[in-house]
């Protein structure tokens, strides 16, 4: 049991987001806050011409260079 | 804004300042995760088809390939606005839709945590059976269960920091990663002739059919990655950030470490090192390889149930509740399971678990072809937020049926080309592979299902 004493900070509730209700509500004002953040803000890139690079060669080109040896193995 | 204490411990977006995790945390964090008793099994199954070069190439080749997967589907979204893969989910399955891809979620991370926590509580009984600490009989039985409630105890200490927690388990157990790869030399290097020369005992006589089902295996295996990269990867601050520790942190270990199990069942015919470490290098291996399963496993139950805790932050009504709370309701089950029903869950689970992992490959297939070809990279972050007609991803009534039907058709065409329980196959799965033509049918059918989305004007798609 953790007790009061203990370094681990305890958390704070969180409040709700309305996300299943069928009406649109007003969003908590952290995660409204949040939100914002992101509209006010240039887009953000998701992956840049280095990301694509090692992801097309360690998820295609060395896979098929593997399945290529392993063949022949 | 100022960072939230709370942030990694709720579904919101994360702000690129809370994105605190550089590449090396999140190779370290990802790496712990991936490395775990699934590997020996992996491994144990593509030792069943294919000999230890042929075996290890078709596995690792399918470990990228399937990871690449997750990562074009997940990470974009996941990354841009520090979320989770369930709200990932959201602009594809609907505001209300996202519950299947949370209940595959919950499923899979709760199933495998209950099998992974019961082999860490059976590990540790032998490790202290090995050191003498116990004697052997039917009482250590009654240990697993203690022992488990015990190891879910320590997670449930270790999480109440949230993401930090999963980081500190991670940098401690990282060395068990090293462990594996030393035991992996050793069966290697001593056994070696016998190693090349064993043959597969269940290996088909068509060639091509062993290789794509080692193939297809590593493909698997990644690809169940999928519920968990999303509360990782969002901690990083960019898409640089996080390929190469998902391709080499994630992906690569899970090839490398199925080795030892690849190795040790056509050598030794075990895939579980703690048996073969003591055949090959007597007990002080045996104590070695036992600490490493039991680190091992405790490191991925952590990093799971963490982003299980995560995924079922997205519901409204837990959205209500304490970390701590939502804590114990993700750790309850794993623990109920290890109390009650250990032996039950071991032996009926895992069939389950196949079935449920038939899904992951439609639902890459799914998040791909609609964030990279019809959204074109266009998210709106506030339409996985708010729900309600006339929102962006209400589609009708808050669910998408393109998402659904191609989900299902993606499934179909896996179990059609492949029975993952029984391994009978169609004519096309040998030069297909079952887990690619299931991404692919149900990225087509939601391309094609998503033309009528646009053309009724929903869905926030750009015209």
């Amino acid at each position: 049991m953790i007790s009061g004493g203990s370094p681990i900070r305890m958390p704070k509730p969180i409040p709700a987001a309305p996300v299943a209700d069928p009406a649109p509500q007003a969003l908590p004002p952290e995660l409204e806050a949040r939100i914002e953040a992101f509209e006010r803000a240039a887009p953000r890139p998701d992956f840049d011409a280095a990301s694509w690079f090692w992801m097309m060669l360690l998820g295609v080109a060395i896979p098929l260079l593997l399945l290529i040896v392993g063949w022949w193995a | 804004m100022s960072a939230g204490p709370q942030a990694d411990e709720s579904a919101w977006p994360l702000l690129p300042q809370e994105r605190t995790w550089g590449a090396a945390r999140l190779t370290l964090t990802l790496a712990t995760t991936a490395a775990a008793t699934w590997c020996y099994l992996i491994g144990e199954s593509v030792g069943s088809y294919l000999g230890f070069i042929k075996g290890g190439l078709a596995l690792g080749a399918g470990c990228m390939i399937g990871m690449v997967l997750v990562l074009l589907a997940a990470g974009p979204a996941c990354v841009r606005f520090g979320i989770d893969s369930i709200a990932a989910t959201k602009p594809q399955f609907g505001s209300r839709g996202w519950v299947v891809p949370a209940a595959l979620q919950a499923v899979s991370i709760i199933g495998w945590n209950s099998l992974l926590i019961i082999f860490f509580a059976k590990s540790a009984v032998q490790l202290c059976v090995t050191l003498g600490l116990l004697d052997l009989g039917l009482r250590n039985t009654a240990l697993v269960p203690a022992l488990t409630v015990f190891a879910c105890a320590i997670i449930f200490w270790a999480l109440r920091r949230g993401a930090t927690g999963v980081s500190m388990v991670s940098n401690i157990l990282v060395a068990h990663v090293f462990i594996g790869l030393w035991m992996l030399y050793l069966l290697v290097s001593r056994r070696w002739p016998e190693l090349i020369a064993a043959q597969p005992p269940n290996a088909s006589p068509d060639r091509l059919w062993n290789y794509t089902t080692g193939i297809e295996l590593g493909i698997g295996a990644t690809l169940s990655w999928w519920p968990y990269i999303g509360a990782m990867i969002r901690m990083a601050p960019s898409g640089r950030t996080i390929v190469l520790p998902v391709m080499l942190g994630m992906a690569a270990p899970v090839p490398l470490l199925s080795l030892i199990g690849l190795a040790g069942s056509l050598v030794l015919k075990s895939s579980d090192p703690t048996e073969w470490l003591r055949v090959v290098g007597g007990p002080t291996y045996a104590i070695v390889s036992l600490t490493f399963v039991t680190a091992a496993n405790f490191g991925t139950t952590t990093a799971g149930i963490y982003a299980s805790a995560i995924g079922l932050r997205n519901f409204a009504l837990l959205q209500k509740r304490t970390w701590t709370t939502l804590l114990l309701i993700t750790i309850a089950p794993v623990a109920l399971v290890g109390i009650f029903i250990p032996e039950l869950f071991f032996a009926k689970f895992g069939n389950f678990l196949a079935l449920i992992g038939v899904a992951f490959a439609p639902m890459c297939g799914i998040q791909i072809v609609d964030y990279f070809v019809l959204r074109r990279g266009r998210i709106d972050i506030r339409a996985v937020y708010v729900n309600g007609p006339g929102q962006a991803y209400y589609f009708w009534g808050g669910i998408n049926p393109a998402a659904m039907i191609a989900l299902a058709a993606g499934c179909l065409t896996y179990v059609g080309l492949l029975n993952p329980l029984s391994y009978a196959s169609a004519a096309g799965y040998r030069y297909l592979t079952a887990s690619l033509p299931a991404a692919a049918a149900a990225a087509l059918v939601y391309f094609l299902g998503s033309l009528l989305v646009i053309r009724a004007g929903r869905g926030g798609y750009s015209t």
